[in-house]
């Protein structure tokens, strides 16, 4: 079986120095990682544990995974870094086995985000009262949530709530244009009501990455990632998943409407006969077939500002729409190998027998090495959806 | 090496929020959720008042519960909106750029007790008074430099003077756009203070603070 990645993995203190190198290294045994699309990625790091390296692991010290695609030097980059969390550790004994592993287990840095609330605006430079009953802006998403990060943890009202190691990359303005609130919930929460589990509401997406003595939350529109689609605007060379390229095998492709909403209700505030109703329809889809329709209901009571709710509702019609699922095994050829030809977030193409061709977006992935430096990288695909204009 | 690929997980998580959704399809607490003021998105100006029971008629209003419509209402219209509690088509002007000035949103429609209870389908012109915070001044209006300064104003204005026009709804907090040449120019209204125009205290209705 091929070998494709080199790899080197490390302990960082709380300032991102390297105070340990973990693999290559005589206790280490595996480790496994995953990238997660605007959410924190697990990672498990086992070592033997009689030596002394676990002793080196202090609440949130950091693992960082550097990987090379290839023999270069130059093609060494920062595959993963994960905050260690907690710690496992065990025995394994019977007649021939006396064992002792030990294990860190943790969260990639969009975690930080998951660790502060958000908290009403504070009423700065005002007598009158300390807070607002709640935390709202206006403006485009990107720069929205990165205000939500920075009122939150980078540069807070209340400098108790200050992560000193956390800064912020500057506005872009872009991202869909909205009016987003929310009070005393998580901040990672807030984010993803922001934006969407999958960025498409606020046309953009985050990641939290290490830089120089700390980490940085940054922002990324229209998406996080590179475009390898044939024919990409961009010019990369494309990354194309097909049988005649070798690099894909036992495709499956499903289309489920059995529940695909076409008409959304959107229930705002209101008692009783008072409520009001805001209704919006995917009409491509209600043109389609005379038995098309089919009703959701939307409690939106929160909402303050009724003029958000359409843009809620036609995400609702998305999410709750027609499924559409489409997978494939990859094989990790030497002319589609993974850090070069493709990585978390890209958008490639692929193709399937017959003539169907697929916008695809890598919105997982997940590796795994052991102590003979064997790896196994795997994916997870979706279509590709989002509209891309920022 | 094979590289085995996942599909979407399925729609657990969301089923179970449709259900939540769907067993949320009345709200029984209705008074709390009665004609609220709630602005728009910037850079609009206008603000949304959501209709429908309203249970504090003014003083020479039928004492009885009345049914408001759901209106926008763009608050830099000014034939919608007087700023003068005497008189109508007052319009404000700034003097300073970037000022701030305070006043109560009052609603003045469907208080003639000849259209009491007409409920059309927009906001009639005139429909809306703001009243400033100095009684003193011809058209009530007095500026700030800093938002606490017109805030003070607002705590320290008597809302009997609001009352008095009609249906007090709300505070806010007017900040001039940079245009000191025309009338009404205030920068869009946000939920909390970010710097530009923004409801006073929320959207709780002035005669709470009153």
């Amino acid at each position: 079986m091929a070998q494709f990645g080199q790899y080197r993995v490390y302990l960082l203190d709380w300032n991102g120095n390297k105070v340990a190198q973990l693999f290559p290294g005589d206790d280490f045994l595996s480790i496994t990682w995953e990238h997660r699309r605007n959410q924190p990625g697990a990672y498990r790091c086992e070592l033997v544990a009689e030596t002394a390296t676990k002793d080196r692991f202090l609440k949130h010290y950091q693992i960082l995974i550097e990987r090379n695609w290839g023999n270069a030097p130059g093609d060494w980059y920062e595959e993963y870094a994960g905050f260690h969390l907690g710690n496992h550790e065990w025995w394994v004994n019977s007649d021939e086995l006396d064992e002792h592993y030990w294990a860190s287990i943790g969260l990639s840095p969009e975690w930080l985000v998951d660790q502060p609330l958000l908290q009403p605006v504070a009423n700065t430079g005002n007598a009158n009262w300390a807070y607002y009953d709640l935390w709202w802006a206006s403006g485009f998403a990107d720069d929205v949530i990165k205000s939500m990060v920075g009122e939150s943890m980078v540069s807070p009202a209340d400098t108790a709530r200050d992560f000193t190691q956390m800064g912020l990359q500057g506005d872009a303005g872009a991202g869909v244009w909205s009016c987003y609130e929310g009070s005393w919930i998580r901040l990672l929460d807030a984010i993803t009501d922001a934006i969407g589990e999958t960025g498409d509401k606020g046309g953009c997406d985050f990641r939290v990455e290490r830089v120089s003595g700390g980490y940085e939350f940054k922002t990324y529109a229209p998406f996080f990632g590179t475009d390898r689609r044939r024919g990409n605007p961009d010019g990369n060379k494309p990354t194309i998943f097909s049988f005649e390229n070798g690099n894909m095998r036992n495709p499956d492709y499903k289309e489920i409407w059995a529940e695909e909403v076409t008409a959304a209700y959107g229930l705002w505030q209101g008692g009783g006969m008072e409520r009001s109703i805001y209704e919006r329809t995917n009409a491509a889809a209600l043109a389609e077939s005379p038995y098309s329709r089919r009703e959701g209901a939307y409690d939106l009571r929160d909402i303050s500002q009724p003029d958000q709710i359409n843009g809620i509702l036609d995400q609702a019609l998305i999410d709750d729409g027609l499924q559409t699922f489409v997978t494939a095994e990859i094989l990790q050829t030497d002319a589609c190998l993974y850090g070069r030809d493709w990585w978390f977030g890209d958008l490639v193409t692929l193709d399937l027998p017959g003539g169907r061709s697929f916008d695809m977006r890598i919105v997982e992935v997940s590796g795994a090495i052991d102590g003979e430096n064997e790896e196994r990288i795997e994916g997870v695909i979706e279509l590709w959806t989002r509209t891309e204009a920022a | 090496m094979a590289i085995s690929w996942g599909g979407m997980a399925g729609g657990q998580i969301r089923r179970l929020e449709q259900v939540q959704q769907q067993q949320a399809g009345t709200v029984q607490n209705a008074d709390n959720y009665q004609f609220t003021v709630h602005p728009t998105c910037p850079p609009s100006t206008s603000i949304v008042f959501r209709g429908g029971l309203c249970w504090y008629p003014p003083a020479f209003a039928p004492a009885h519960g009345w049914f408001v419509n759901s209106y926008a209402a763009d608050l830099a219209d000014t034939d919608i909106v007087t700023t003068n509690t005497s008189f109508i088509y007052y319009s404000y002007t700034f003097t300073n750029a970037y000022w701030y000035a305070g006043c109560v949103l009052v609603l003045t429609y469907g208080l003639n007790p000849d259209t009491f209870g007409l409920k059309p389908a927009t906001l009639p012109d005139l429909s809306i008074t703001l009243a400033g915070t100095n009684s003193g001044l011809a058209d009530g209006f007095e500026e700030y430099a800093t938002a606490a300064e017109a805030e003070d104003a607002l705590a320290a204005m008597s809302v009997e003077r609001a009352n008095s026009v009609g249906l007090p709804m709300t505070a806010l907090v007017l900040r001039n756009n940079g245009n000191t040449t025309d009338a009404n120019q205030w920068m869009s209204i946000d939920r909390v203070n970010r710097g530009r125009s923004y409801l006073l205290w929320d959207y709780r209705q002035a005669w709470e603070i009153g």
